[in-house]
């Protein structure tokens, strides 16, 4: 027999006792423990998503995970996963959180008492842990039935007498169970923008209801874009902006010529004046990675190109904050929220979002399928980097409208669409980073006198990356061969009959 | 899994108090620890508040065919649990005579229960049976109580015979002195002039001691019930010499 977790209302020893005929042992009772801390999370809730609770109580850290914890010394709150001391809650917090930081979410405390209950002969014949959870304003109380081994029968009698005071099983820890409980509400950050509509509504309001959580959700990204907290700000502002131009674009007729050519143009000069941020923090992470790819005696030679990177970055980081803060950024979303919040569409807007959708997820599909066919071992990496723009077009598309097709066949295309764009991602991954790192060099050799090693180290690992990437591609020709087949077609044709 | 049988031929030496003692030292220490009352009298039993058995379970588990692991209890401390005396252990001897290879037939049973605990500790009956010399049998260490008199002494002598003619050399023997009254001359002098040959006699002896016999009124071994006894001290100091032969 396991443990088990049930909530509850109240406990009464009393009834207890009446209902199994044994008593609460004093002698087993274990002086309270008390605790009080602080529940820490990603701005997104990350660990909560991974069913996961961080508690600090000023002392320790502990993870609760899966009816499991995990502690470590921490006498003050980590920053992120790498302030937390090396071992498997800092690897734990590491795979579920990097490369957020962590910030606190709420204030907890945990009131625990142990009972033992005894029989006739006075042996403790099972355990109970009684603990109350508070968080913020919220408690809640639970009891953890601790069988001992050959006492079965009795552990299933008190387990009845605690279904008898209203107890519900939990499978859940208690604190995990309190946090879904406490009425914090961690979804209220989604990255999603999916359509929330009748298949027969107009595209055009759709498409602007989209459009407006996206903004909201670039909005969201702001403030930890501009104070530089963690590289995932600046991500997800850059994503939503992303689907934003997409959505736009994709919709060509749906508003009128004029303002789709201003905004097409304003939210794109927008991105491309964050590209080099983001690109620099995803080297910034790179790098260390490439350090453990050179051999031992050269791993201390891209320090220079390290260096500079870290100088660039912050030089990127005032440019995005004068950015989000500059009088032209917030013209340009008052402008972008008016023209969202008024009416103002073309005939071709008042369609049906999904005659309209459809249109443009087929026109999607059919472009990957014509450059994807052509694709060969020898294919030069620009035209394989284009399926893989075609394949975000289509990713986004079938988001946003994920609700109005059949579940089932558009399930099967995203996943197998998922599948190539890891593929693509990689690939093109591996040029990027080869050409940024050649230009990393040459622009960190122009402050040495002597670049030799540094050039080195570079070359070497860019051969590398060279290799890694040929046999990505081995992988993107077969995913793609998969994505442009007669079944794959078929799995379209039904999503959009 | 070690097993440590706690033995002696004689019975009243202070062997179940030693098996119950030590094997709640060896449990506080850290090691996963089951001690298995081979004893149809129920003593250690009694003293976890367990209750004893009543089926004929022994017989069964003697011919393999009983699962040993639902016979486990746990006691009301960590790392510790126990195999309850079974009244059937009286026949015990019977059910092994009837078994192919009678002495095998007690490592096996050891064996079927070895997957959870780092040490078992057999409180075994008094008197050689062919239960007691499986026991041996399996046995890595056998922990030997000994009142220091000459009776005790010679009692001792023929175990160490029985040891030797039957030619079991995987057993390290452990003599201890028990109920050991050094206010009593004859006490003195046995445990100040007696030497064995090739045999290990600890330097720690458990002292005669009220508190030992308190066990029954509280139902726990010493070191539950009073902590800092010169007999809880005995036992944890001879649990750590014990430790070093295993």
């Amino acid at each position: 027999m396991k443990n088990n977790i049930f909530v509850l209302k109240s406990f009464s020893p009393d009834e207890l006792q009446s209902f199994t005929g044994w008593s609460l042992g004093d002698e087993a009772v274990k002086s309270g423990a008390e605790e009080s801390g602080f529940l820490l999370d990603t701005f997104d809730w990350l660990l909560w998503q991974a069913e996961c609770v961080l508690f600090f109580s000023g002392s320790f850290l502990r993870l609760y995970r899966n009816g499991k914890t995990v502690s470590a010394e921490a006498v003050s709150a980590p920053k992120n996963y790498e302030d937390i001391p090396e071992g498997k809650l800092r690897e734990l917090v590491r795979m579920n959180t990097s490369p957020r930081i962590l910030e606190i979410k709420a204030q907890c405390a945990i009131k625990t008492d142990c009972f033992g209950i005894i029989n006739e002969d006075g042996k403790t014949i099972c355990r109970i842990r009684l603990s109350t959870v508070s968080i913020n304003d919220f408690s809640c109380l639970f009891a953890e039935l601790m069988p001992l081994k050959g006492y079965d029968r009795e552990g299933a009698m008190v387990q009845a007498a605690l279904e008898d005071q209203g107890g519900k099983r939990t499978l859940r820890s208690p604190i995990v169970h309190a946090l879904r409980k406490s009425g914090l509400r961690p979804g209220a950050y989604s990255t999603s923008a999916e359509a929330d509509c009748a298949p027969d509504a107009p595209v055009a309001d759709v498409l602007r209801d989209i459009l407006l959580k996206l903004l909201n959700i670039m909005e969201q990204n702001e403030a930890g874009a501009a104070e530089g907290l963690d590289s995932e700000f600046l991500h997800d502002f850059r994503v939503a902006l992303r689907r934003s131009r997409s959505a736009f674009t994709m919709f060509k007729g749906v508003f009128p010529p004029e303002e789709h050519a201003y905004f097409r143009t304003k939210l794109s000069e927008l991105f491309s004046r964050t590209n080099s941020a983001r690109d620099l923090d995803v080297y910034l992470r790179k790098i260390q990675e490439y350090r453990t790819l050179l051999p031992d005696d050269m791993r201390d030679d891209l320090m220079p190109v390290e260096k500079y990177l870290a100088r660039s970055r912050k030089k990127e980081h005032e440019r995005i904050v004068s950015l989000l803060g500059s009088a032209e950024y917030a013209d340009l979303k008052a402008e972008w929220r008016s023209f969202l919040s008024h009416e103002t569409h073309t005939e071709e807007g008042r369609r049906s979002v999904r005659d309209s959708a459809a249109e443009v997820i087929k026109k999607a599909y059919g472009r990957i399928y014509k450059e994807g066919r052509d694709l060969h071992g020898e294919s030069p990496a620009e035209e394989i980097h284009r399926v893989r723009i075609g394949c975000k077009k289509l990713r986004y598309a079938l988001e946003f409208f994920r609700t109005i097709f059949p579940e089932k066949a558009a399930d099967g295309v995203t996943k197998r669409l998922k599948r190539l764009q890891d593929a693509l991602g990689a690939h093109q991954d591996y040029e990027v980073q080869r050409e940024k790192l050649m230009y990393y060099t040459e622009e960190a050799a122009k402050r040495l006198k002597k670049p030799v090693s540094m050039s080195l180290a570079s070359g070497y690992l860019a051969r590398y990356l060279d290799e890694l990437q040929k046999a990505e591609r081995e992988k993107c020709l077969e995913l793609i061969e998969d994505f442009v087949s007669a079944k794959t077609r078929g799995l379209i044709n039904e999503m959009l009959k | 899994m070690k097993i440590m049988a706690v033995y002696s031929i004689k019975g009243g030496v202070g062997k179940t108090a030693a098996a119950v003692n030590l094997a709640y030292c060896a449990a506080q220490s850290g090691m996963r620890t089951l001690l298995w009352d081979f004893d149809p009298q129920a003593a250690s039993t009694f003293y976890f508040r367990v209750k004893p058995k009543l089926n004929k379970s022994m017989k069964k588990a003697v011919q393999g065919k009983s699962d040993l692991e639902a016979e486990i209890k746990a006691t009301d401390f960590e790392n510790l649990d126990i195999i309850p005396a079974d009244f059937s252990c009286r026949n015990m001897d019977l059910f092994l005579d009837a078994a192919d290879k009678p002495k095998k037939a007690v490592r096996d049973m050891f064996r079927s229960v070895s997957g959870d605990y780092d040490l078992a500790i057999a409180d075994a009956p008094p008197g050689i049976t062919l239960l007691s010399e499986g026991i041996m049998k399996a046995a890595d260490v056998l922990a030997v109580p000994l009142i220091p008199t000459v009776l005790s002494l010679r009692t001792c002598g023929m175990l160490l015979d029985f040891l030797k003619e039957n030619k079991m050399k995987d057993v390290t023997t452990a003599l201890f002195f028990s109920m050991a009254d050094r206010r009593k001359k004859i006490h003195r002098e046995v445990m100040d002039s007696t030497e064995f040959e090739g045999v290990k006699l600890l330097e720690n002896h458990v002292p005669y001691s009220a508190e030992v016999e308190k066990m029954g009124l509280h139902r726990a071994p010493v070191g539950v019930f009073s902590p800092k006894s010169k007999a809880a001290d005995a036992y944890a100091n001879i649990w750590r010499e014990i430790v070093n032969i295993l």
